[in-house]
């Protein structure tokens, strides 16, 4: 058991501590990002398959911001504290 | 004139209109500049010291709720620390005997013997030790 916690630890931060249910909420928040009117996920595909789709949030944010996979659910953490606390708003595409 | 009027009727296309406006046309977005992203990398390690990602909270404790006796859950670390004695070795005579295990067994079940009597269990702590003396006996013959 204490292995288990052990690599899961190791594995990444802890998302319910950041607010994340899921490690694919990460993705999907960062997928839903209009930045300069420059969409993160452009392939129609790469929106319906999950893999695709955090393969393309990785590559987008590591190549145009250098952020590490890592450190993308802190990312995702802080926008939807934004959200919530309505510093940032939804809008219709 | 039949065959113009079938040229110049208008093709009707199956163009879906979210597709055709781009990926995820439809679905609502979260419209930020480059800089505001930018901002929120360079927040990144401040906000991994931050308080958010440890997993207890941290609340202080009134005076008042303490001697209401509602104490707050508060977490407690919990740390262990080694002592290492350096000195001399102590001789053997001042050692205390080590003890086997049936031997160990045979105080106990005294023992429970002794501050049982007169109640149920007094009669299974004497046969059990009588069993246990009996083998202890058979052991070493």
């Amino acid at each position: 058991m204490a292995v288990k916690q052990k690599t899961q630890q190791n594995q990444g931060p802890n998302l319910k501590a950041l607010g994340l249910k899921s490690p694919m909420e990460v993705i999907d928040i960062l997928a839903l990002l209009n930045i300069d009117g420059e969409r993160v996920v452009n392939d129609d595909r790469a929106l319906l398959d999950p893999n695709q789709k955090a393969k393309a949030v990785m590559e987008f944010f590591a190549s145009r911001f250098r952020v590490k996979p890592t450190d993308l659910p802190y990312l995702a953490s802080m926008i939807k504290q934004d959200l919530k606390n309505g510093k940032i708003g939804w809008r219709k595409r | 004139m039949a065959s113009e009027a079938l040229v110049q009727k208008p093709v009707v296309r199956n163009i879906q209109a979210p597709l055709a406006k781009g990926a995820g046309a439809g679905h609502p977005a979260i419209e930020l500049s480059a800089e505001a992203i930018l901002e929120y990398v360079t927040g990144i390690e401040r906000f991994k010291k931050g308080p958010h990602h440890q997993t207890f909270e941290r609340r202080p404790i009134k005076a008042g709720a303490a001697l209401a006796g509602n104490i707050p859950d508060i977490p407690i670390k919990k740390f262990t620390v080694k002592l290492e004695v350096h000195g001399p070795e102590i001789p053997a005579e001042y050692q205390p005997p080590i003890k086997t295990n049936t031997e160990t067994r045979l105080q106990t079940l005294r023992m429970i013997a002794l501050l049982s009597k007169g109640t149920k269990l007094y009669k299974d702590t004497v046969n059990a030790l009588e069993e246990e003396q009996l083998l202890t006996q058979g052991a070493a013959a």
